[in-house]
């Protein structure tokens, strides 16, 4: 995850894990690993105990959309099925123009922080839902970590 | 355009579904995807999105948001934004 507090537009480590910062004029890539898995477990636990750098898997995403269905009213996708398919390491969109920080990233950090508020995602979520997504089943799903969920 | 200034949501997503009919997502493991995972733009229907898992979502697990039509013609209405 990049950093977003980008108050004095200069980006640094910060003392969070996730976080990277890419020095172009040196060329240095500087990271500080997210070890914890959705697991509960520390992924780099043993390579730390031997002394080394955590064992990590290192994931640059390159895609935001893994899958576009994109059709229209009068010429929709029809009955597909996608099952028992898992998808991971989708690139970050939140520093896209709408996305969740990138309108907001040269503002205050009080800004930022009304930005994240959930209540207001639900509630545009929610009218639009009701006037143009009639239909739709949301049932056993398992969640996570999320950050706000819209149904 | 006016700015969706704090309401705005970013239209996309890992899986982006627009303008599908009866359409399942089913029994499928969603990890580590640093934006909305699941996004129901537009038109659709008849959507399941079922038994799925969803874990270290970096925005929203599943969004729908339709759209609202805009006349081309009509002028921009009044918005008052704290933020330039």
């Amino acid at each position: 995850m990049l950093d977003y507090r980008w108050i004095t537009c200069m980006c640094y480590i910060e003392n969070l894990q996730g976080e990277f910062w890419y020095d172009e004029a040196a060329q240095e890539l500087y990271v500080w690993p997210n070890t914890t898995s959705p697991d509960g477990n520390h992924a780099g636990a043993t390579g730390a105990a031997a002394g080394g750098p955590p064992a990590v898997d290192l994931v640059v995403p390159v895609l935001q959309t893994l899958i576009r269905f994109k059709g229209t009213a009068k010429a929709p996708v029809v009955g597909v099925t996608i099952q028992g398919v898992n998808f991971r390491d989708a690139a970050y969109t939140f520093m896209e123009r709408f996305g969740r920080h990138g309108h907001t990233q040269r503002l205050t950090l009080l800004m930022i922080i009304v930005s994240r508020s959930a209540a207001c995602y639900l509630l545009r979520a929610a009218r639009c839902l009701l006037l143009l997504t009639p239909v739709l089943t949301y049932s056993n799903c398992f969640l996570v970590h999320w950050s706000v969920v819209i149904q | 355009m006016p700015s969706g200034g704090d309401w705005s949501l970013y239209r996309g997503g890992a899986i982006f579904i627009e303008g599908a009919e009866r359409l399942t997502l089913s029994d499928g493991l969603f990890k580590r995807l640093d934006g909305n995972a699941i996004f129901l733009s537009g038109w659709n229907r008849h959507v399941s999105i079922l038994n799925n898992e969803m874990v270290f979502i970096g925005d929203n697990a599943i969004a729908s948001w339709g759209k609202t039509q805009v006349r081309k013609k009509t002028p921009p209405p009044l918005c008052l934004c704290a933020v330039s």
